[in-house]
């Protein structure tokens, strides 16, 4: 027994720290192992926690991009809008004033008088009527026509194929001009009834003429607005008249002047009050009403029949691929991207073909892994077997619309897929005090797999404008033929992220 | 290269840059031993040791590109698991109660009794101590640390390092001396 001195006591323990020696614990590495998966972004937690930034970007991106599309349609409406309404002032020529603005302006308020006087020719077969029975019915129609089309431009939501022009041909309004008749080189109209040889003249010819040269005078001043109460006020004591036709129009034609040309796309509101005149002198009103209906809607049925049927897509997707050798172990999620073409052969039925990339990670166990030949030399076994490969796919998929709505629609798809195993990496884990082992590790590509997988999905899809929509949708790859290096009946699944672009072909 | 990082030591360094798990596993094996020893005595139990160990080779594995390669390694290990074990210390364990260490004007150790012990055991006597105790003791006595740097590295004065480190010896002369104690009550029975 001796006293302990602080330097034996040191030199005690700094021997016994250094000689130490713990025996190393497989437990304590896979514990490690799994702290590095998680660090390096192989679990699905990781992953998540690792790229949640980039998916949030995606969102922020995709939303974006929808508001541009929808923002960019409205535009596109309210263009289409004021192109009709240009269009409906025979492309608004007249360079002093800019009736083709003003009267869509009007029509966008849903002026009657803005819409009925392009048609100056209609008002003179209106005049001509001689106070009539036979041509007061198509002018009334004319006028609720009219009304109707106001409220179809007013709320801004259809197409052009519903102006009133379009309707004389779909049934009961005759609105469009003769164009055989009063037109010049360009094919405008002209109107000027002062050469009129029909010898049908009226007071209203005389009237007309007075009209005429007052809207010539209101043109070249840009402006009706200012001036044409007194025209109007004129006008109310028009008594409706019979004009005379189309060939003193013709005669008349040679006659116009570049002057007058120019001013041919006037448009006599005032006229509308001779209209009104003959309507309010009409006893047969209240069976006019009933053809209001059948006026509007024929033109939509047509324009809905007119819509191109889209039969090719092509959808860009994303996916965590989640894959493993007997359906477990899926702890390291790879990445899948898809580049695929859709054809619609038979409505609601898709042929789908395409690329696909992707990343498979995987772990295998002894028994689910066929040593190759050149193992024949090791007699030692892994415990397992940690997998990388670079797959590219091949699908070949039916996809079939389950139930549509107008901006959704649900579907399945199912196929086979051929695999091309373009990079294999495999690291061979032993267990502890394992000798002789000549394999740790091993690098192949193998090629194709053809038909080794079998297909199937589940997904939604919305449509977020007439081109482009986006999708989810859950798969799995049935293994149907072992792939790889070592053969395994390797099992994937995932979720389709994808956006589908439609391009319409007519 | 410097010759106390071999040929095989740099290609496993190599390996666990690329990230290579197979390389990982190598270099976690070789240093497994000597990491531990550090690990355990500055922890009170060996589920402690294992999760200091884990994190620091953690470290290792993922700032392994800033080790300067002219350097030893094994130096550059043992200095991050200790940092690793004063991290620990700093997060879990602010509030210890020190121990007041038994009177003993004079405490007799048989050697004989000693050298019969296993490392194990002696290294267990450093667990038992308190934290403080455990860390100055291990800083000052087994890795060579200065009062100064102890002081710094645990944010307390030179004098109370040097006060621990007084302590941590009574303590384990006290531990010691308990040993031959029993062995001779066991022998005598």
């Amino acid at each position: 027994m001796k006293e302990f001195p602080d330097d034996e006591l040191d030199k005690l323990f700094r021997k016994s720290s250094e000689e130490l020696d713990s025996t190393f614990d497989p437990d304590d590495w896979n514990a490690l192992k799994r702290k590095l998966d998680e660090h390096d972004g192989k679990t699905p937690g990781a992953f998540l926690k690792k790229w949640w930034p980039v998916g949030l970007l995606a969102l922020l991106f995709v939303a974006g991009l929808t508001t541009y599309v929808l923002t960019s349609n409205g535009d596109d409406r309210k263009q289409n809008l004021s192109r009709i309404s240009v269009e409906k002032q025979l492309s608004g020529k007249t360079q002093k004033a800019d009736p083709g603005k003003a009267i869509g302006k009007e029509l966008e308020n849903g002026s009657p008088e803005a819409a009925l006087r392009v048609n100056p020719e209609k008002e003179r077969k209106l005049a001509d009527s001689p106070a009539g029975t036979e041509d007061i019915n198509p002018a009334k129609r004319d006028l609720l026509s009219v009304r109707s089309s106001k409220n179809v431009l007013a709320d801004g939501s259809k197409n052009r194929k519903i102006l009133p022009r379009r309707w004389s041909k779909t049934g009961g309004v005759y609105l469009e001009p003769d164009r055989s008749i009063g037109r010049k080189v360009d094919g405008a109209f002209y109107s000027d009834n002062k050469n009129s040889k029909t010898g049908r003249r009226t007071k209203a010819d005389s009237f007309q003429k007075q009209d005429l040269t007052l809207e010539e005078n209101k043109l070249n001043t840009l402006s009706f607005s200012e001036n044409d109460k007194k025209p109007k006020e004129e006008i109310s004591r028009i008594t409706p008249v019979r004009l005379s036709g189309s060939p003193d129009l013709t005669e008349r034609a040679g006659d116009l002047n570049p002057d007058v040309a120019k001013d041919r796309l006037v448009i006599r509101a005032y006229l509308l009050k001779s209209k009104s005149f003959v309507l309010g002198r009409s006893e047969k009103l209240p069976e006019v009403e009933k053809v209001e209906a059948p006026v509007t809607e024929e033109p939509s049925l047509k324009a809905k029949e007119q819509v191109p049927m889209p039969k090719l897509a092509v959808r860009f997707g994303f996916s965590p691929d989640l894959s493993s050798v007997g359906l477990k172990n899926f702890t390291k999620p790879g990445t899948a991207v898809s580049l695929l073409v859709e054809y619609s052969f038979l409505p609601k039925l898709y042929f789908q073909t395409g690329l696909i990339s992707s990343s498979k990670g995987y772990n295998a166990r002894p028994g689910e892994y066929e040593w190759p030949s050149s193992w024949n030399d090791q007699k030692a076994r892994p415990t397992s077997v940690d997998a990388l490969c670079k797959v590219i796919e091949l699908p070949l998929n039916f996809r079939y619309d389950v139930s549509q709505s107008d901006r959704s629609r649900w579907f399945v798809g199912a196929g086979a897929s051929s695999y091309y195993m373009k990079n294999e990496k495999y690291i061979y884990n032993y267990a502890p005090h394992t000798y002789n082992v000549i394999w740790y590790e091993h690098e192949a590509a193998t090629g194709w797999y053809w038909l080794s997988h079998l297909n199937a999905s589940a997904g939604y899809e919305y449509r977020f404008s007439k081109k482009l929509s986006l999708l989810a949708e859950p798969y799995v790859r049935i293994p149907i033929k072992k792939v790889g290096y070592g053969k395994v009946n390797l099992f994937s699944t995932g979720v389709w992220f994808s956006i589908r672009y439609t391009p319409v072909f007519k | 290269m410097p010759e106390y990082n071999s040929a095989v030591l740099q290609e496993l360094l190599d390996g666990c840059l690329k990230k290579n798990r197979r390389s990982q596993e190598l270099l976690y094996k070789q240093f497994y031993g000597y990491a531990m020893s550090i690990c355990l005595r500055y922890t009170r139990s060996r589920e402690e040791a294992k999760e200091i160990l884990n994190d620091g080779f953690l470290k290792i594995f993922t700032k392994l590109d800033s080790f300067d390669q002219s350097r030893s390694f094994k130096n550059w290990l043992s200095r991050i698991m200790i940092n690793t074990a004063l991290d620990h210390y700093r997060h879990e364990i602010r509030h210890e109660v020190l121990d007041d260490v038994e009177a003993a004007d004079q405490v007799f150790v048989d050697e004989t009794v000693i050298n019969k012990m296993a490392h194990e055991e002696i290294i267990s006597l450093v667990q038992d101590l308190t934290p403080a105790y455990r860390l100055v003791f291990s800083l000052a006595v087994i890795d060579g640390y200065t009062h100064e740097e102890i002081a710094e590295q645990l944010n307390i004065s030179v004098g109370a390092s040097k006060s621990n480190l007084s302590r941590a010896r009574e303590k384990l002369r006290i531990m010691l001396s308990k040993i031959n104690i029993d062995n001779y009550e066991r022998v005598s029975r």
